[in-house]
């Protein structure tokens, strides 16, 4: 349905009329100074007419970026400052950090360690790398959703994203510890961040956000020790933020659907087609914002979504190319609300934003691990071999070596 | 007190509002100001059919309002606020809407059309007699910009689309008339039937979704832009679109089935058939399904 509006709408001005809204109806209506009346009457043409619509969004140009308009700022509820949400909160996260902290150590003896392969997004998500103990749990992963689910993934998706959202440390930060190529950044990260999981050592440098895969992984090698028991004693260290890192993100329902799913063979083709089919299962991964928790990215069933509600309900970008580089993708770094980078074997490198997503060229059809994005122009890729690619172009060239402060 | 066809204000009002709006400072005539204080008032009468209340002035921007009369009037001071302070807001907002400065001489236009030109009757007619305080005179000013440019984007699109018209009517032309096979039969049939169940659908969508719809597919207005229009969240725009699309699926789909007897698998054939060949489909049309003639609203 996406691709069908997408298609199909095309930006005509249209013909002005004689109840086109004039210059002053329009600036009263950003600036709030509509009575309710005059507003619907006002909406109601809008919402027929491209002419007017076009004018809203010329104007919308032209307002400067800190200052959204009088009626967002008043229509806007930000529950999060109700007093009383500012004591109930922590103690809701406490509660669910303790129930976490006591469920916790069951599900980590029943997890095969993994080896520690510089990178756990790929150790997971990538075929060519997996390591043996991945087969195993996708193997017995629950089957695929039905088709009807598949088209929903653009819609709100409450009980799969509810699901994603349950708090599973263990699943947090899955970015790798830095290999010997890795980036300054890393090198001077701080440890903690208020948006960052907070469960396991070794939390991504500034502008990389951590990637959490969706399936129901083997224990994750954290710096430096690459067993379970290493991933249990950081959780266990961290209670405070097993209750509150809205970055963990299990994604119970939509692994369910995920795992199983095989060689249901490349969708989309050219052009801005979507994958209608699933490539040799993979999980589907998740990307937080590194400035914003309630941003992210994943992909999913050789889609990039979008959520801009914790995962709540996510939005299908559409892909300019061929869909199955998305199967390929390893791991990702979201800077801003706004960009979000990916990467994986063969030199995929993918960029979206929250009106869609392209690859973009890499010189190397080689196997990228992991990625530092600072902006939509600039990040750094770690190839699987340690070499590291920069660039601060937005992807048109890249350089090798050690990233300086870009 | 006001009353009849003819809006007369109180001394006492206008003199309150006068202060408000501390049009002293300009050395604005009170006279002016109780004209352009009328003037709103009767705009504010013609569109709702009611009187308006004194809590109507209160929601003006009267600083604003009494700055405009000032430049209209002519006064110095007031035009050296308006330069140093409104101007260059006018500039940036030109430069926003295209980087390459085109819309930097609708910029200068709007300034000449704001300084106005002496009548026969040496009266001076300026832009800010259409400025009526029901918003800020910055906000005032872009609105007047954005609809300038897409007046001028509309004209060099109907200009571009009349030097096209050959060539697309060739190249119409080059397609069979009849389609060579069965398949192509049943793929004009099936978008057809798409299109007669889209515009169907999307008419029957609550106002408000359709708006969004527009913005987002038809003027490529981000999630944020969207939500500034709509006074949401950019996370809220997000979630309707969404809905909205399931809905559309679903209520297409019902209206197949119902409507045209279709089987789920015809169903699938009727979007497959759209979705590799769109063809003449265009929501964009089907969200302003009525053509009107042009009443040149440009001021």
């Amino acid at each position: 349905m996406e691709r069908l509006l997408r298609e199909t709408l095309r930006a005509d001005p249209g013909e002005t009329g004689a109840d086109c809204l004039e210059a002053e109806t329009v600036a009263a209506w950003f600036d709030g100074g509509l009575t309710q009346d005059e507003r619907e009457i006002a909406q109601r043409h809008l919402a027929d007419c491209a002419h007017c619509q076009s004018l809203l969004a010329a104007f919308v140009r032209t307002e400067p970026a800190d200052q959204p308009s009088s009626a967002v700022a008043r229509s806007r509820f930000v529950w999060w400052r109700v007093p009383a949400v500012r004591w109930i909160a922590p103690l809701v996260g406490a509660a669910a950090a303790v129930a976490i902290w006591i469920a916790l150590p069951e599900r980590q003896e029943r997890r095969p360690s993994a080896p520690s392969d510089g990178t756990v997004a790929v150790a997971e998500q990538s075929p060519p790398v997996q390591s043996p103990s991945l087969d195993a749990p996708r193997a017995t992963a629950p089957a695929p959703p039905s088709d009807s689910a598949r088209q929903d993934r653009g819609g709100s998706a409450t009980d799969r994203g509810a699901a994603a959202d349950s708090v599973r440390p263990t699943d947090v930060n899955r970015s790798a510890p830095a290999p010997s190529g890795a980036t300054a950044e890393a090198a001077n990260a701080e440890p903690r961040t208020a948006n960052a999981p907070q469960t396991v050592t070794g939390a991504p440098p500034p502008g990389t956000s951590f990637m959490v895969p969706e399936t129901n992984p083997p224990a994750v090698p954290s710096t430096p020790a690459p067993s379970a028991a290493a991933d249990a004693q950081a959780a266990a260290r961290a209670p405070e933020a097993r209750g509150g890192a809205v970055g963990a993100i299990a994604g119970a329902g939509i692994a369910g659907g995920r795992a199983g799913i095989a060689g249901g063979g490349r969708g989309g083709g050219g052009g801005r087609g979507v994958g209608t089919g699933v490539g040799p299962g993979r999980g589907a991964f998740v990307v937080q914002t590194a400035s914003d928790a309630s941003v992210r990215w994943r992909i999913n069933a050789s889609v990039v979504e979008h959520s801009l509600d914790g995962g709540v309900s996510w939005s299908a970008l559409p892909f300019v190319g061929d869909a199955a580089v998305l199967e390929r993708l390893v791991a990702g770094s979201s800077p801003s609300r706004t960009v979000c980078w990916f990467v994986g074997g063969g030199g995929a490198v993918v960029i979206a934003d929250d009106r869609g997503s392209r690859p973009l060229p890499f010189p190397e059809a080689t196997a990228l691990v992991q990625i530092n994005a600072t902006s939509a122009a600039a990040a750094a890729v770690t190839a699987a071999d340690g070499r590291v690619f920069v660039t601060t172009d937005g992807g048109i060239t890249w350089r090798q070596g050690r990233p300086q402060n870009f | 007190m006001v009353g009849g066809s003819k809006i007369a204000l109180d001394d006492e009002l206008v003199q309150r509002l006068y202060r408000k709006a501390g049009a002293e400072r300009w050395s604005l005539p009170i006279a002016s100001f109780r004209r352009a204080l009328i003037a709103s008032a009767e705009r504010a009468v013609a569109a709702s059919g009611r009187s308006p209340s004194a809590e109507f002035f209160a929601t003006l921007h009267l600083d604003d309002l009494a700055l405009a009369c000032a430049c209209a009037d002519g006064i110095d001071s007031a035009w050296e606020h308006f330069v140093r302070e409104l101007r260059p807001q006018l500039i940036r907002a030109a430069d926003a809407l295209d980087r390459t400065g085109a819309a930097r001489e609708l910029a200068d236009a709007i300034y000449g059309d704001l300084y106005g030109v002496r009548s026969a009757d040496a009266a001076r007619k300026s832009l800010f007699d259409y400025f009526h305080g029901r918003s800020s005179l910055a906000t005032w000013l872009r609105a007047v910009l954005s609809q300038r440019y897409v007046d001028r984007l509309r004209s060099m699109r109907k200009f571009t689309a009349l030097e096209e018209e050959p060539a697309s009517a060739a190249a119409r032309a080059t397609l069979p008339s009849t389609p060579a096979v069965d398949d192509d039969i049943d793929r004009v049939r099936h978008a057809q039937l798409i299109e007669g169940a889209l515009r169907r659908v999307i008419a029957a969508l609550d106002a408000r979704d359709r708006l969004r719809l527009g913005c987002y597919y038809a003027q490529d207005m981000t999630l944020a832009a969207i939500g500034r229009v709509t006074g949401e969240h950019e996370a809220t725009v997000s979630r309707h679109l969404a809905r909205t699309r399931r809905r559309i699926r679903e209520a297409v789909e019902h209206d197949l089935r119902t409507r045209h007897g279709l089987p789920p698998a015809e169903i699938e054939e009727c979007f497959a058939a759209v979705t590799s060949d769109p063809g003449e489909l265009n929501l964009g049309e089907l969200l302003a399904p009525r053509k009107k003639a042009s009443s040149g609203r440009s001021i």
